[in-house]
């Protein structure tokens, strides 16, 4: 009896696996291109002929890279291309093995967001010598054909300059790191120390990592609350933590003496921003980022020549009043970023297609 | 026979105030109540898982996916509040879904006598894989007055968190299981010699089963709470971060990690313990990656306290027999 028992566990717990790591799709890793989990994952349109399209991101468990995703998939739809969407897992040797994969396939196109720029070189060559286009995505890659890019340093650079316009030019301000040694985090650290010192009167009192994680941002945070006895602002290098960040501001009720600022330009975050909660992002959005990248894709595709290297068109995005003041002290920030306020931000959330349909010829 | 004394404890107590002192000389307000019930909210979610992963390791066992568990447990609070609206059923949802992993664990451990370090780390995968199914890297909002209540509540405004009170009432039932039930005296004889207690007749299978749900139980909890003070869900919240620490927090407490040896007093010192380095890091402006390597460090250095502390106690113990039995 009771090893009819374990046999029966054991089959159990092996079909649960199996049914855990499963693509839904049947298209090998899982293919979660929806924000919303009891929505159906859309298929890619598939017209007889379409050119296919490999696309390769680093883990499912991200919700920018699941936002970016279901842009991906609809960006495929409208301009009739065939899309396979792998995910890497965070294991760098996978995604080389997935990108190998694609190239045996005859892929027409392979995009892939390198976790390691200088190991996957092989691995693009390999792709261009089999006649692949091979596209970089979000980080820059020397041999691939095309980098389509988001340039972190800009955007967190008018984050952080709409934050201390917000500040009169003064006060103490503390920076919550994405992750040390992470190629995004450090760019935008680095644009915010740019920053620091076009401010001479704001102070750092302190940086701390969050790892990505809100929990430590939510703990770092209560830590600093304690410490200081004067925060004018928070910068956070992610709206991963943004969130969690408010609420512990909030929850504190400190939140009407400390400004909030963060990147990513998540929607719950712009909507902070109509709130008052937060006072400037940098606003990319998952899903512009994805749509843009199929929109680039597309105009490769075809043909059209194009620029080796493109970014996608960042916004600092604050009220109208901050612009002004950017405008009247720091104008060379909008040199390098555009500004919108957060209803225009929503706006391009909601209809992120628009903007990118015929931007590349 | 004199009653030996617990140096582990009492080094831990020291070392506690001996950083607190440390870290108030550098900013006096380490030792503002603002701070000390901030560091009381900060333990409390590990500090719930603490407690259950003490009675594992006391069984000589470990659990490892304690860590994914506590996220299982939060996207499934997550999901069903989405869905339902009501924080209640919500928060039910996760103890359940703790409970569920930590029968599991139990069955695998105890029926199918696989060795816990693979068990559970099977157990981690196929949370994991749980979690790509059901959480489809989404974010799940958590915003109703009953969970801002868990997260920034105070007992009947005496400004003592909720959350920590949570945590002590799971360490106080804890406490009661281990010291006063047939439970716990059987969690004690496992861990010294499962062998010798089987063949004392006890039902040794069942008891470890009963850890496991315990420690699955106490996940759930620790989900709610860490949930409740993010005020959002994600599959990267949660995690081996917390899997380290309660680990830490038991192993720094004083519970042996090959079993038998160790008791909740230490755990909630340990956990303390942790909870104090966190801060003063902080206020010493130590990037919080120092603290991964430093947590490992502390590990190192209470197997070394719990090594010379069994020493001492061994030495004691034989000057003890030699008084009563001096000829030998």
């Amino acid at each position: 009896m009771k090893r009819i028992a374990a046999i029966a566990l054991s089959l159990s717990l092996l079909l649960v696996t199996l049914a855990g790591c499963s693509n839904p799709s049947g298209g090998g890793s899982t293919n979660t291109p929806s924000a919303d989990p009891s929505a159906s994952i859309p298929s890619t349109g598939s017209p007889e002929g379409a050119k296919k399209i490999g696309l390769v991101q680093i883990n499912t468990t991200n919700s920018y890279y699941v936002g970016a995703s279901e842009a991906f998939h609809k960006g495929a739809e409208d301009f009739g291309y065939e899309l396979d969407e792998q995910f890497a897992e965070n294991s760098l040797e996978e995604e080389i093995s997935i990108i190998e994969n694609f190239i045996e396939l005859g892929y027409d196109m392979i995009i892939a967001d390198p976790q390691d720029a200088e190991a996957l070189e092989d691995v693009f060559q390999k792709g261009r010598d089999a006649g692949v286009i091979m596209v970089s995505l979000r980080s820059p890659m020397a041999n691939a054909d095309y980098n389509c890019l988001i340039n972190h340093y800009n955007g967190f650079y008018g984050s952080a300059v709409a934050c201390f316009e917000a500040l009169g030019g003064e006060g103490k301000v503390l920076l919550m790191q994405g992750q040390v040694g992470h190629e995004a985090s450090d760019s935008r650290t680095e644009a915010f120390y740019d920053v620091l010192e076009l401010y001479p009167n704001i102070e750092l009192l302190d940086t701390q990592p969050c790892d990505w994680d809100p929990a430590k941002a939510v703990n770092i945070v209560d830590s600093w609350l304690a410490k200081y006895e004067q925060i004018d602002a928070i910068l956070c290098e992610t709206d991963g933590a943004t969130p969690a960040v408010v609420n512990a501001v909030e929850n504190a009720g400190r939140l009407d003496e400390i400004l909030i600022a963060g990147n990513d330009g998540e929607k719950e975050c712009l909507e902070y921003m109509v709130d008052g909660k937060v006072v400037s992002e940098a606003f990319f959005c998952s899903q512009r980022d994805g749509y843009h990248c199929m929109a680039y894709a597309d105009a490769i595709l075809r043909g059209v020549e194009v620029e080796k290297t493109v970014y996608l068109p960042l916004y600092a995005c604050c009220s109208e009043e901050i612009q002004d003041l950017i405008t009247a002290n720091q104008p060379d920030t909008w040199d390098i970023i555009g500004g919108c306020t957060p209803e225009e931000a929503l706006a391009m959330v909601a209809d992120y297609s628009s903007e990118f349909v015929g931007m590349y010829g | 026979m004199k009653k030996s004394i617990d140096w582990s404890k009492l080094i831990l107590v020291g070392l506690i105030v001996a950083m607190s002192i440390i870290a108030t000389c550098v900013n006096p307000r380490f030792a503002s109540a603002d701070n000390l019930l901030g560091i009381a909210r900060q333990i409390a979610a590990p500090g719930v898982l603490a407690i259950g992963m003490t009675f594992v390791i006391l069984t000589g066992g470990i659990d490892l996916s304690a860590g994914y568990g506590i996220t299982l447990g939060a996207i499934v609070m997550g999901l069903l509040f989405n869905h339902t609206g009501n924080p209640w059923l919500s928060m039910l949802g996760a103890v359940v879904a703790g409970g569920i992993l930590g029968l599991v664990n139990g069955l695998l451990v105890s029926k199918l006598k696989v060795i816990p370090f693979i068990s559970t780390l099977a157990t981690m995968s196929i949370a994991q894989g749980i979690l790509n199914v059901i959480a489809l890297g989404s974010k799940f909002f958590l915003k109703h007055e009953v969970f801002t209540t868990i997260a920034v509540g105070d007992v009947f405004g005496t400004g003592f968190p909720l959350c920590t009170l949570i945590f002590l009432i799971v360490f106080a039932v804890g406490e009661v299981i281990l010291r006063c039930t047939t439970l716990g005296r059987y969690v004690y004889a496992i861990g010294s010699s499962e062998k010798n207690t089987k063949l004392a007749g006890i039902n040794t299978g069942r008891y470890k089963m009963m850890v496991y749900i315990i420690c699955g139980l106490t996940m759930g909890i620790a989900a709610i709470i860490m949930a409740c003070r993010i005020s959002q869900v994600t599959q990267e919240s949660g995690g081996n971060t917390y899997l380290m620490d309660c680990i830490a927090a038991v192993i720094i407490g004083g519970t042996a990690i090959e079993g038998g040896k160790g008791d909740m007093v230490g755990t909630l010192l340990g956990v303390i313990f942790l909870g104090v380095i966190s801060s003063l890091l902080v206020f010493l402006s130590i990037p919080t990656i120092a603290q991964q390597c430093f947590k490992g460090l502390v590990i190192v250095m209470a197997l070394l306290m719990n090594y010379f502390s069994k020493r001492l106690k061994e030495k004691e113990d034989v000057r003890a027999r030699a008084r009563i039995f001096p000829q030998v």
